[in-house]
């Protein structure tokens, strides 16, 4: 068993046969149908939102096989897949000896951790090779954009580079040194490359840990949300990572381009309906644009689709429990995409995931 | 002459051949160039760019060696460098081509030929010289033959005749005389260097069953002359031999086209450094990387033709000191390459079907999702569509494919008559272009005699350290 076998088995043990198995292999990978980021919101698993971008169905299958033959999950019926007493065992004794990956936020970080990552690889290979004279050197990163934005931002004189450089090396070690650390500093440091020292591959680095690639990957992932998690609590101890998680195009740019619209026009203080007949779409293709809206933008305000009262009603329905039907047979005078709305706000500081580890699994933040 | 060269390219002389085919297109005469793979093609087109001050388009099949010869001249200081290929997102694309005009070195893979916005731009801009890289792609009897280099004469013609270049590492004089045909070129000179490099020693080891060939190679990289590289043609058996080899604490990586590109970028980079003395490769490897002093090859699989092994050899010594080519041989290893070449022909049906399909205004893609075609497969029918009558097209089609399949699995034989010779190898692999060695080599093949051969080993110190050291190593200026 490895991260990725737990993960898939953490994120069964969530959706607890209410979905099919598929739908957490199109969660893992992050593909993004109105479904999945559905089931992401609902279920309370956007941290594992596409955090395996490079899985495989064939990989993904073949795990899940031998996972039911360990008897870790059960099949109840046609793709619906539950994990057995054992799995959760497992799954718990798997995680009792190794760092929990608590602060995935996959949903979240989806587009800024990749972007802040290269940054900071590129900058820290630049900085490096430029502060050892070297000014000829083949970049790490290929991408365009990248490299424009690292060339804009690396300092031109001698003792503004340093300063730049030596702020950059005190909030990486600062950051790695927290106490709650997830994991191995290695998993981050080690792939950095600079002046004379090329970073490890996932491959090298799992050699070096005695693990899969695969934890590697997990783990690396694990720590980078960390940071980023971090970095933004406290932007003024870091300065120079926070500009490297800084986005362009500020506003949403996680948004799809219709979903985009559609919060133009709410901006403007257009209802639902009125959306629906002007873009001459469903009234539900709206409302998804509004939850994928409520999901990501922190500053969205929902009052105007549910009123406190009924938003407390909501949560205090649900306790632990995500399931739609539950919810509503509880607090009749609500409708489905009112839950939803309310599920989906409470799922943007990931607590459900937390909850999972600490309650179901009775799993405690060694950190 | 060598003024510029040092200021540009911090060389001071030039390397043979050189001289006399930057001359030549200097002076705007079409060139058809033959070097040996490793000795400096690039700069034949780069230097004379600085001369006349004017744009230079280079046609290059590879997209791995693209981007390697892009960042190489980057990294020489020259930014006015670009690649389109399918690399790049249509918005990126886009954007590039509208801005085309700031560079002074473009890179196009041949696909993008067809597209008339990069056409129209590329006309517009002006084009000073032309060069085809691999121009022996463009023979239909060569064994790489590329369908899209068809298209270059036509490209030629629209850019105004611009100065043309064609290099190659290997090609006979038949594949010579149909580069200057297709190309249209007109008082052409050719410059024809030996493909020979006689500071490779050349050696094969045979062997009666595979797990034989496995243990010698283990034993070789543990006693040979680091760095090197050993070619394989399957991706699998690299990543086991490495493992192997891993177990043996040898500082090794696998390296193939089915890694993501970053980490194929860190490879490459850890073996330039130092940090690495073996890679174990599929022949994705290292064709632009800039490693002088690659010491060993080690093929365990052969290759699928001697133009191929001597390109693949070529990657070693280009430091010009000694060399060695190691190609291990297991009975019957020709199979594989022999089956490939039968196997990457469509079957009749399929070009049949291909017809009717296409006729019917199927697009390419759904053509080639039902019929199952690879992408070289789909790429070659596609040309032919456009470029053949329809009279007989299926029956046409593939009787020419069935010669170029016999004329592939010629090539393989050649390569096993390498394996098999009895006498000196370097002879043998020189009789294929019609060349005879010189001068005997110092240490030439394990058919004359290669005892007491001996190679500068060069030691790295390089030692993994804990994050905060690599850390304060990497940021800190110590005085």
């Amino acid at each position: 068993m490895n991260y990725l076998d737990a993960m898939m088995m953490v994120g069964l043990d969530i959706i607890n046969g209410e979905r099919t198995q598929s739908s957490i292999y199109h969660l893992l990978k992050g593909k993004k149908t109105s479904q999945t980021i559905q089931d992401a919101q609902l279920f309370g698993l956007s941290p594992q939102f596409q955090i395996y971008p490079a899985l495989r169905r064939k990989d993904y299958d073949q795990r899940l096989s031998g996972l039911l033959q360990k008897d870790f999950i059960a099949e109840k019926k046609d793709g619906i897949m539950v994990l057995t007493g054992s799995g959760k065992k497992a799954v718990s004794d798997f995680f009792n000896v190794r760092p929990v990956p608590y602060d995935l936020n996959g949903w979240k970080y989806q587009k800024s951790a990749p972007i802040f990552w290269h940054r900071l690889t590129l900058m820290v290979q630049t900085a490096s090779n430029l502060i050892h004279d070297q000014q000829r050197f083949l970049p790490v990163s290929r991408d365009i954009h990248i490299q424009n934005w690292v060339r804009n931002h690396v300092k031109q004189s001698d003792k503004a580079l340093l300063d730049y450089t030596y702020q950059i090396h005190k909030e990486l070690t600062e950051v790695l040194s927290l106490e709650n650390f997830p994991d191995t500093p290695d998993l981050v440091i080690q792939k950095l490359s600079g002046f004379e020292m090329i970073g490890l591959t996932n491959q090298q680095i799992a050699n070096k840990l005695n693990c899969e690639v695969s934890d590697v990957y997990i783990r690396f992932l694990n720590s980078l949300h960390f940071i980023m998690t971090a970095v933004e609590k406290k932007s003024a101890d870091y300065p120079v990572l926070s500009s490297m998680m800084m986005l362009e195009n500020t506003g949403n740019t996680l948004l799809t381009k219709s979903t985009t619209e559609t919060y133009c026009y709410l901006s403007k203080q257009y209802s639902i309906d009125q959306i629906a007949a002007i873009r001459q779409l469903k009234k539900s293709t709206i409302e998804d644009h509004v939850l994928e809206i409520a999901l990501l933008d922190p500053e969205f305000n929902i009052n105007l689709y549910v009123h406190d009262e009924l938003n407390k009603k909501i949560q205090l329905a649900g306790g632990d429990s995500r399931r739609l039907r539950f919810i509503k047979d509880k607090v009749p005078e609500a409708d489905y995409f009112q839950i939803r709305l309310v599920l989906a706000t409470s799922e943007r500081n990931g607590m459900a995931w937390r909850n999972y580890f600490m309650k179901s699994l009775g799993i405690h933040h060694s950190g | 002459m060598e003024k510029l060269l040092y200021e540009k390219f911090g060389y001071s002389s030039f390397r043979l051949g050189q001289k006399e085919i930057i001359s030549s297109v200097i002076n705007h005469q079409d060139t058809i160039a033959m070097l040996p793979t490793g000795t400096g093609k690039s700069l034949c087109y780069q230097y004379p760019s600085y001369v006349n001050n004017n744009r230079v388009l280079i046609i290059s099949p590879l997209l791995s060696l693209m981007q390697d010869q892009v960042d190489q001249i980057k990294l020489r200081g020259e930014k006015r460098v670009t690649a389109i290929n399918s690399f790049l997102a249509y918005n990126e694309r886009k954007q590039l081509v509208a801005n085309l005009e700031a560079y002074r070195f473009i890179f196009l893979s041949p696909e993008m030929l067809n597209s008339n916005e990069v056409l129209h731009k590329l006309k517009e801009i002006g084009i000073g010289l032309l060069v085809i890289d691999e121009a022996h792609c463009i023979s239909q009897w060569g064994p790489d033959f590329r369908p899209d280099y068809l298209r270059l004469g036509h490209l030629k013609k629209t850019l105004g005749s611009p100065c043309t270049l064609a290099l190659t590492a290997t090609a006979t004089e038949e594949i010579r005389k149909d580069i200057a045909l297709k190309l249209n070129l007109n008082n052409w000179k050719e410059w024809v260097y030996s493909v020979n490099r006689p500071n490779i020693a050349l050696e094969v080891n045979t062997f009666n069953h595979v797990s034989q060939k496995e243990d010698k190679l283990l034993s070789l990289i543990q006693n040979n002359t680091a760095p090197g590289i050993v070619f394989f043609s399957s991706r699998k058996k690299a990543e086991e031999m490495q493992a192997a080899a891993s177990s043996e604490n040898v500082r090794s990586s696998v390296y193939h086209g089915g890694m993501e590109t970053d980490q194929r970028i860190l490879i490459q980079q850890q073996f330039i450094n130092g940090q690495l003395d073996w890679i174990f490769a599929t022949n994705a490897f290292g064709m632009g990387i800039n490693k002088n002093n690659i010491r060993t090859v080690i093929h365990f699989h052969m290759s699928s033709s001697v133009e191929n092994f001597l390109q693949e050899i070529g990657r070693a010594g280009r430091d010009l000191e000694q060399a060695h080519s190691i190609l291990l041989y297991s009975e019957n290893d020709e199979f594989i390459p022999l089956q490939l070449a039968e196997l990457e022909k469509p079957a009749f049906e399929q070009i049949e079907n291909f017809y009717y399909m296409f006729r019917r205004d199927l697009s390419i893609n759904e053509i080639q999702e039902k019929l199952m075609l690879s992408d070289t497969q789909i790429r070659v029918l596609s040309y032919y569509i456009h470029h053949e009558p329809a009279e007989d097209w299926a029956e046409r089609i593939n009787q020419l494919l069935d010669k170029r399949v016999i004329s592939k699995k010629e090539k393989v034989l050649e390569m096993k008559s390498y394996i098999e010779a009895e006498s000196c190898r370097r002879a043998k692999l020189l009789a294929f272009f019609e060349e005879s060695p010189a001068a005997k080599a110092d240490h030439c093949c394990d058919k004359c005699g290669l005892e007491h051969m001996m190679m500068n080993r060069e030691q790295s110190s390089y030692k993994e350290v804990s994050w905060k050291e690599k850390l304060d190593k990497l940021l800190l200026k110590n005085e």
